[in-house]
């Protein structure tokens, strides 16, 4: 493939004339097609001609006058209509055939003739579906192609949902219209055509009327049609900007939450959706006013027909046959006509859509394919000297950014960089770091620009991250490799199961111009972290999660994990015999108070109420949380057994004042209520009403609501937790009680959806850590927790299961943006991540800022030491960015930034003797 | 409601807390934790940042500062019931300035730093009487200091 015009191709502008687009990426294709059109004509012709003929001598008689006459049957020839002087040329002689069997002959054809007819609109339709899906494809390739080009300051003006609005629904009508857009005019105008010149034949004034009818609908239709086209761009544009904001509300959520904005942003909402409303409201009212128009002229014709055509036929200067041929024919005039208004006005409508697409991706300044060329060279480690001359960066409203900015370094220093936020520190990174352009003076790399560094280069040479660093929804463990996936490497092994795919999946990604790189092959580059098998990949990513402190978050994510037995067979029962291990360890120790146990005859006190009647975890959906609990026909009438019902419901009364007692005067945001389990601030406001009905009907007098949301309290209550005495150890028998009864009859459709807790079952509804414990951590006793889970961590050592472990810890989703990490935790990954690439320079925008002072300070130092270079890594550069000035002294040279300038430049120790900006920073 | 009450009732022995509205107090019960330690165990460490206020309900705690650099520890007080330790820090937003170790076996009332500052906020009261409590030390601490400094002048004289 000629890599070269495909760059070529990417550089250029989009084309802004969809037709244009559309011809110069199918030519071939729209050619064939027309071609098949053009060869199903005759057998359009005939389908039509066949009738008349039908009607006209074997049924009427014409040419049978005689017993015994016949006719010829097939003779092939072609005769010119008689207007244009008649003349025929004859291929086939054809065979004579009398009356009956014509007639079952002309019809057999008539039959055969609709087949073939049939058959090639057909294969006609799914080639332009076929073409149309390609097109489709490649334009929305061509489209995200170009968002990973476009120039980093454009990011701030466009919206992500709008770009994705943009390339997944605006361009969708275009699929449909791609197939047609040559096709169409010539299919249906051949059709009209046909069906034309065959009126013409039988009646060269019928058809003039039809003429007439049709050149006023050519005139009106499009003077009535402009305003309809505005109202399709107005729609397009409204519901792109519509998926904007609701991209921006889900973004900000936090924000309408906090700030009560919530109606505001539903005003908005409404008054967006009734502008979007009226525009399409418009747009149906005049849509079918034009379609009744077209309608109605259609209808005209024929009447016309009937008036002048029948005055012929009864004057006998139009014979029956031709009357109705014509009529027939006129039949099949409007739909193609109507069809060719129609192709029309969705060319123009899409022409415009297809405009206000093409502007938005146009950028300027977008960067050259080129740039990111697709390179497996090795690529040599960067060395020698950066520079930085005069440079000056703005932003894109002007002002400055960094100005005057020099200083050199070699690629391998340890450089930290000090200055405030604003101070040009940070955007000096970024520059480094090729997200910013200078816009004068000049960044180089011994004497040569760096921005000219294409992306494979600095891709894999530079790490780069910022305090903000978007991580996508991945695992933990593909994030940490993803800056290492830059080309495939290698073939995907056989030894895979085979994937999925379609036999012609590489052909169509050639024809409709994607790209041919395999997303399912090997893309780790194993060599570039130093590695070559998976084995010491693991032990590298370990010991890197290491040096940024995220190997007990990574523990802690697996203990939180659930595994399914069904496709973790051996670990499950690895855990279930450390579960029986720990059981004897800790049992007659002082931890042994640290855990309560579930044990079928016990109430566990650390556990919820609605957990001890459980006894085992509900099935997610299967209608048994408590709210749904409640209201089970079956345990209602096992805790009605013993009169628990009304024990219960008592008990909920007194929560529920408690609760308002407690809460009700509190903001539904106050921390308070992270303590309150078994209500949320929403429910409580709901309650006093409740508890007044309740108070004054008791029992058995309250609705059933009310007696649900009461009972539904003390069912998330957890004794040892709440600490209201609520449960004496009588009523925790009562309860044991009917834990009993209410297994001992459980419905069949019931006891599937409850893991019950058994000793020697691995519950895959349960984290990884609560079936070791097969228990509840102990509440109101000091590091609990972590005793217990120290305990584990050593017993997972012992067991030699803690790889096993820490693998499913990073297996564990991040979330969408890493939210189900926190901050900190994310700029670990972050810095975990750029450690992973073995970089010759790493750039850090300040980076760690989430993190605690002395946790940051001690990973600053050990990346500070690890950039020296040891035995197993190269050493590499720092340029970081340290919102902690004190730990500059850990490198080898300070740039210090004040008021966008650089204001000193030297080591640690000569600044601190200076006594200038550094030190006073550090001081 | 029993438990809920006793500690309502120890909560407002303490100097701080004994002017809050009961149902303040009350809330204040429910929210915080109920946190045994044994003898030896580590409350907290100085230096480390603080995210909750102690009250001890039952034994006794040593408060220890860090002397020198040579990592050696003096005891500069000793915690019995119904003593309030570790607010500083939680108000001051500041590490702990030292480290406090049961000397027995302890039971703790453990008070959140969000609840402490949000209760804070709703009750000024609350916030009048540790602006006094506050007062009231650096006056001791004021006091301690010119004395330590008329015995180091007086040593040196």
């Amino acid at each position: 493939m000629a890599k070269a015009d495909a760059h070529l191709d990417a550089d250029r502008p989009l084309e802004k004339k969809l037709l244009r687009y559309v011809w110069s990426h199918t030519r071939s294709e729209q050619l064939w097609i027309l071609f098949v059109i053009i060869a199903s004509m005759p057998t359009y012709f005939m389908v039509l001609d066949l009738p008349v003929r039908i009607i006209n001598q074997p049924i009427q008689g014409d040419g049978f006058d005689s017993v015994g006459a016949t006719k010829t049957f097939m003779e092939i020839g072609l005769s010119a209509p008689s207007f244009l002087g008649g003349g025929s040329v004859t291929f086939f002689p054809g065979v004579e055939l009398e009356r009956w069997p014509y007639l079952i002959a002309l019809s057999s054809l008539f039959l055969a003739l609709v087949c073939v007819n049939g058959l090639f609109k057909f294969y006609i339709n799914t080639y332009k579906g076929r073409l149309g899906e390609r097109m489709l494809r490649r334009m929305r390739f061509q489209l995200t192609d170009r968002v990973l080009r476009f120039p980093f300051g454009h990011f701030k003006r466009v919206k992500g949902s709008e770009i994705a609005s943009m390339v997944k629904d605006e361009v969708e009508p275009f699929g449909e219209f791609i197939g047609d857009a040559f096709v169409q005019p010539v299919y249906l105008g051949g059709q009209a055509l046909v069906a034309f010149i065959f009126i013409l034949n039988q009646s060269f004034w019928l058809g003039m009327i039809a003429v007439a009818i049709i050149a006023f609908q050519v005139t009106i239709i499009p003077y009535l049609r402009r305003r309809v086209l505005e109202l399709g761009r107005m729609r397009q544009l409204t519901a792109r900007l519509l998926s904007g904001r609701i991209g921006e509300i889900v973004d900000g959520i936090a924000a309408v939450h906090v700030n009560d904005t919530s109606n505001y942003e539903r005003a908005e909402l409404s008054s967006r959706l009734g502008q979007i409303f009226f525009i399409r409201y418009e747009l149906y009212q005049r849509k079918f006013f034009i379609k009744f128009l077209n309608n109605f002229l259609a209808q005209l014709t024929p009447f016309l027909f009937y008036v002048v055509g029948g005055y012929f036929a009864i004057r006998g200067s139009l014979n029956v046959g031709q009357l109705l041929g014509v009529i027939n024919a006129y039949k099949d005039l409007p739909a193609p006509i109507n069809g060719l208004i129609m192709w029309d006005q969705k060319r123009t409508d899409i022409d415009i859509k297809y405009a206000q697409i093409v502007e938005q991706f146009n950028v300027k300044g977008m960067m050259n394919a080129e740039v990111q060329a697709v390179s497996d060279a090795p690529v040599a480690p960067l060395q020698g000297t950066l520079q930085s001359a005069n440079v000056q960066v703005l932003d894109d409203s002007g002002s400055i950014l960094v100005e005057d900015a020099d200083f050199r370094m070699d690629v391998r220093d340890r450089v930290a960089v000090l200055g405030s936020i604003g101070s040009g520190s940070g955007a000096m990174a970024n520059t480094l770091a090729g997200l910013n352009e200078p816009s004068s003076g000049r960044l180089t790399l011994n004497g040569s620009n760096l921005l000219d560094l294409p992306q494979y280069v600095r891709g894999r040479r530079l790490a780069y991250f910022s305090s903000d660093s978007y991580l996508p929804q991945t695992s933990v463990l593909e994030a940490l490799l993803y800056v290492n996936k830059h080309v495939p490497l290698r073939k995907r092994p056989d030894t895979l199961p085979p994937l999925d795919r379609h036999p012609k999946h590489r052909s169509e990604v050639i024809a409709s111009g994607n790209m041919l790189l395999d997303i399912y092959d090997g893309w780790i580059d194993y060599e570039a972290m130093g590695v070559s098998n998976t084995t010491e990949l693991f032990e590298k990513t370990k010991s890197i999660l290491d040096v940024v402190e995220l190997t007990e978050t990574v523990n802690e994510l697996a203990m939180r994990q659930q595994l399914d037995p069904a496709t973790n067979q051996t670990l499950c029962d690895q855990l279930l015999d450390m579960r029986l291990k720990l059981r004897e360890r800790i049992n007659g120790s002082p931890m042994a108070k640290l855990v309560e146990v579930w044990d079928w005859n016990t109430y566990n006190k650390q556990a919820t109420l609605a957990e001890n009647l459980l006894f085992g975890t509900a099935v997610n959906g299967a209608d048994l949380e408590a709210e749904r609990l409640v209201q089970n026909a079956y345990l209602r009438s096992v805790l009605a057994e013993d009169g628990l019902d009304r024990a219960l419901f008592d008990m909920g009364v007194e929560l529920a004042e408690t609760a308002i007692e407690l809460f009700a005067d509190l903001s539904p945001d106050n921390p308070f209520f992270e303590q309150l389990n078994f209500m949320s601030p929403e429910q409580l406001e709901a309650y006093p009403p409740i508890l007044a009905r309740a108070k004054q009907n008791g029992f058995a007098g309250v609705t059933d609501a009310d007696r649900d949301l009461l009972l539904v309290l003390p069912f998330g209550y957890i004794e040892e937790r709440n600490r209201l005495r609520l449960l004496d150890d009588g009523f925790a028998d009562r309860i044991l009680a009917a834990r009993h009864r209410f297994h001992a009859n459980l419905p069949t459709e019931m006891a599937e959806n409850i893991n019950v807790y058994k000793l020697e079952r691995y519950n895959a509804l349960e984290s990884i850590q609560d079936n070791i414990l097969f228990g509840r951590v102990a509440q109101g006793t000091s590091n609990a927790s972590d005793q217990v889970q120290t305990a584990i961590r050593e017993l997972l050592v012992e067991e030699g299961l803690s790889d096993a472990l820490f693998k499913v810890g990073l297996d564990f989703d991040m979330g969408t943006g890493g939210k189900r990490l926190s901050e900190n935790q994310r700029q670990r990954i972050n810095l975990a991540r750029a450690l992973m690439k073995n970089p010759d320079l790493m750039i850090i925008n300040r980076g760690l800022n989430a993190l605690d002072s002395r946790a940051e300070k001690r990973i600053v130092k050990r990346v500070a030491e690890l950039a020296k270079g040891t035995g197993t890594t190269p050493p590499f550069g720092l340029f970081w960015v340290l919102s902690t000035p004190a730990l500059a002294a850990e490198f080898d040279k300070v740039v210090v930034f004040q008021r966008q300038r650089v204001v000193e430049t030297g080591t640690p120790d000569e600044l601190a003797e200076a006594e200038g900006t550094y030190a006073s920073l550090v001081s | 409601m029993g438990k809920l009450d006793e500690e309502v009732a120890l909560l407002r022995s303490i100097p701080m807390l004994a002017n809050l509205p009961a149902n303040k107090l009350k809330l204040l019960a429910f929210a915080s934790d109920q946190v045994a330690y044994s003898q030896n165990d580590i409350l907290f460490r100085q230096g480390d940042d603080a995210d909750a206020a102690y009250i001890v309900v039952k034994g006794f705690a040593d408060v220890l500062v860090a002397t020198g650099a040579g990592g050696g520890e003096s005891k500069v007080a000793e915690l019995g019931p119904n003593s309030f330790v570790g607010d500083m820090a939680i108000l001051g937003d500041m590490p702990r300035t030292a480290t406090v170790r049961a000397s027995t076996d302890l039971e703790t009332l453990r008070i959140r730093k969000n609840h402490m500052m949000d209760l804070m906020r709703d009750t000024p009261d609350l916030a009048m009487e540790v602006l006094k409590e506050l007062v009231m030390r650096l006056a001791k601490t004021t006091h301690d200091l010119s004395t330590a400094r008329d015995e180091v002048a007086r040593l040196r004289a």
